[in-house]
Formats: structure tokens, C-alpha cells, sequence
């Protein structure tokens, strides 16, 4: 037989509680509370990618910077060869690069990666797979 | 942010540091020539007739940083040859991780359908080479007919048979580029499976729900490039590879059925 209350699963020793707490009118939350809650609860700090992202591209963005300042006549000469060699039937040619580019330009992608899913993680409302 | 949040920024930092430290040493050691030193060699060259020139040695190079930091010249020599070397491995790292961020639906749809037993692996192997053999078969006959095309019909008209040639093989190129993409995807899904897959045994298992995603991923993409660097086995894990990912796509996009991560 079901009591008045729904008292039938609780303990003795709550029931008091529980007449107190059901003595209390229901209060509607204010307009946005629920949305406000969930959004608190599905955001995802993205703050630490962002400096991750400055870290890695920063003093990179520099050193590229430095060698387009000093040396940018090389990668104007390299590409005029290449434009060069692709337009004649030459079978021979040589290619160098400075490796500290190579990892420079790398870790600029690295960093736009990060960014890139800094941007995207941060838009609300997006659903992610959380492993 | 939360405690693996700073560590994470505290390490980046530290690597920041370094590297920083590392690019200014190779900015100031083949710095442009000044007074009796030997000429520095050019940070890009591309020539048909011309050798490379020799670069400046690591004695040469050390004169031309302040003392604390010449002793980071010789490092900073071997990071700048490994990375060359590593420029395809930093690649396909960088193209994995856009990927996985940038097309993290797509690449999660693909990977869900390449769970399951060796009999679901040897589907969608089975998949991409049929998918395979379809896109070579195709691609062979349009152009035999393209060609058939331009050399009987356009002979001897204003729009000749080289314009319609440039327009083909434009046509062909931007074809390539989609059939990339959908590769792009299934090789992501293909690296995150490795890892997975590397993880669930006995040894590394204990590390499956520490290791977030993407590194699983790109820990697979680094085994996978690795095995294409041997000689004849390289050639057949890439086809595979090839395989594998377009008959991952393939499912994922054809067979709708749901799975139990």
C-alpha cells in the first residue's frame, strides 16, 4: 500500500527531514539558470592551450622573421630556380634547407593546431568527444 | 586550469626556453658573412648547375655567440640536421593533428567503424582495396577516353588539344584533392586505431585511460610513418595504410550501424 508523501521507501529515522524539507514551497530557478548551470558544466577551459599556442609559435614567428629579414634574398633565389627548373628539362638539381627553419615552420603549425582547437573547443554549445 | 593544465604550460615553457635559446644560436651562427669569415651557406638553396656551398664549421660557428651559449652550437647542429631529415615525420604529424581538431567529427565517425574483431578489420581492408582498384580502374579509362577525346575531336579546332589537356589534368588535380581529404581522414582514424590497438596490449594497458586521444594518434602515425622508412616492407604498410584508411572512410560512410565503443 503506497503512504501519503511516497514515505514508503524512506527510513524512520528521515522522514522527519523530509517533512521539513516538503514543507517548503517549490521555487521556479530564474529564467537562464538551467542554461547558465549546464554551460558552466560543459565548458571547457581552453586558457592553457591558448599560452601553449603563444609559447611555441612566438619565438619561432621570430626567428622566421630573422632569417626573411637577413636572408631573404636566398629563399627569393631558391624559388626563382625552382620556377626556373620546372619550366626546363634539367635531370640534376640540388636542394638545400636550414633545418632550424624546417622545425621553426613545424612548431608555427603546432601552435595553429593548438589555437585551432582552442577556437573550437571554446565555442559553446558544440558537442566533443571526451575520452 | 587544472593541475595537468600547468604542467603541461610549465613543460611547454621549459621547451620554449630551449628551443628558443637553440633558434637564437643558429640565428647568430650563419648570420651573414662579416669581415675574413667563411661565407655562410644559404638558409634555402635550390640550383640546377651550382653545388651546395660548404657551411661554416661548428669552430667558426661558436665564434660568433657570446661564451655561455657556445656550447649549444654542436646541439643545436644536430637538431637542425634531424629536422631536415624529420621534415616528412613533422608532416605528417602536423597534417594528423589538423586533422583530428579541424575534422574531429568525420575522423570519430571513422574510427567508430573500424571497430571491432579481426573480421570487421579484414572488411574494411577489403573495402579500400576494392575502393581502390574502383578509383585506378576509373581514373585509367576516363583519361583513355579523354584522351580519345582531344586527340579526334578538338584536332584542328581553335580549342586545341593542349588548352583541353591543361583543363583535364586541372580537373584531374582538383579530383586528387578531394580523394586526399577523404585519405587525410581515414589516416587519422587509421593512426588513432594503431595506438589503440598498441594500447589494449598487456604491456601498455595500463596506460589506456591516461593517454588522451590525439596522442594515441599521433603515437600511431609516427609508427606508421616509421615502418614506410623500411625499404621494401615500406611500400606494402603504405599501400595497406592507403587501404585501410579509404575502406574506413568507405564504411563509415556507407554501412550505418551502430557500435559499442
Amino acid at each position: 500500500m503506497t503512504e501519503p508523501f511516497g514515505l514508503s521507501d524512506l527510513e524512520p529515522d528521515e522522514r522527519d527531514l523530509h517533512f521539513v524539507l516538503s514543507a517548503i514551497p517549490p521555487q521556479a530557478p530564474p529564467v537562464g539558470f538551467r542554461d547558465a548551470v549546464m554551460r558552466r558544466i560543459v565548458e571547457r577551459r581552453v586558457g592553457w592551450e591558448w599560452l601553449v599556442a603563444a609559447l611555441l609559435a612566438l619565438p619561432s614567428l621570430a626567428f622566421l622573421a630573422r632569417q626573411i629579414a637577413e636572408s631573404g634574398a636566398d629563399f627569393a633565389a631558391a624559388l626563382v630556380n625552382v620556377l626556373g627548373a620546372a619550366s626546363s628539362e634539367t635531370a640534376n638539381a640540388s636542394f638545400f634547407i636550414d633545418g632550424l627553419t624546417v622545425l621553426a615552420v613545424a612548431l608555427v603549425g603546432v601552435a595553429c593546431v593548438f589555437a585551432a582547437h582552442a577556437l573550437i573547443a571554446g565555442t559553446p554549445g558544440r558537442r566533443r568527444l571526451v575520452r | 586550469m587544472t593541475r595537468r593544465d600547468v604542467v603541461i604550460v610549465l613543460g611547454t615553457l621549459a621547451v620554449a626556453v630551449g628551443l628558443s635559446a637553440i633558434l637564437f644560436v643558429g640565428a647568430a651562427a650563419t648570420s651573414p658573412d662579416s669581415g675574413p669569415e667563411p661565407a655562410a651557406r644559404p638558409r634555402v638553396f635550390f640550383d640546377q648547375r651550382a653545388a651546395l656551398p660548404p657551411g661554416r664549421t661548428v669552430v667558426d660557428a661558436q665564434r660568433r655567440v657570446a661564451g655561455p651559449l657556445q656550447a649549444i652550437v654542436p646541439l643545436q647542429r644536430g637538431i637542425s640536421d634531424t629536422a631536415r631529415d624529420a621534415a616528412g615525420l613533422l608532416l605528417t604529424l602536423l597534417l594528423t593533428a589538423s586533422t583530428l581538431v579541424l575534422a574531429n567529427d568525420q575522423v570519430v565517425a571513422v574510427y567508430r567503424a573500424s571497430l571491432g574483431g579481426w573480421r570487421s578489420q579484414a572488411r574494411v581492408l577489403a573495402a579500400g582495396l576494392v575502393v581502390l582498384g574502383l578509383a585506378v580502374s576509373t581514373a585509367a579509362l576516363a583519361w583513355v577516353v579523354y584522351l580519345n577525346f582531344v586527340t579526334s575531336a578538338l584536332r584542328d579546332t581553335p580549342f586545341g588539344p593542349g588548352t583541353a589537356l591543361q583543363v583535364g589534368l586541372t580537373a584531374f588535380a582538383v579530383m586528387c584533392v578531394f580523394a586526399l581529404l577523404a585519405l587525410l581522414v581515414g589516416f587519422a582514424a587509421t593512426s588513432w586505431r594503431l595506438g589503440d590497438a598498441l594500447l589494449h596490449t598487456r604491456a601498455l594497458s595500463r596506460f589506456q585511460t591516461q593517454i588522451p586521444a590525439p596522442v594515441v594518434a599521433l603515437a600511431g602515425a609516427t609508427i606508421l610513418f616509421v615502418l614506410w622508412q623500411i625499404p621494401a616492407l615500406g611500400a606494402i604498410a603504405l599501400a595497406a595504410v592507403v587501404a585501410y584508411a579509404l575502406g574506413a572512410v568507405v564504411t563509415a560512410r556507407l554501412i550505418k550501424e551502430e557500435v559499442t565503443v
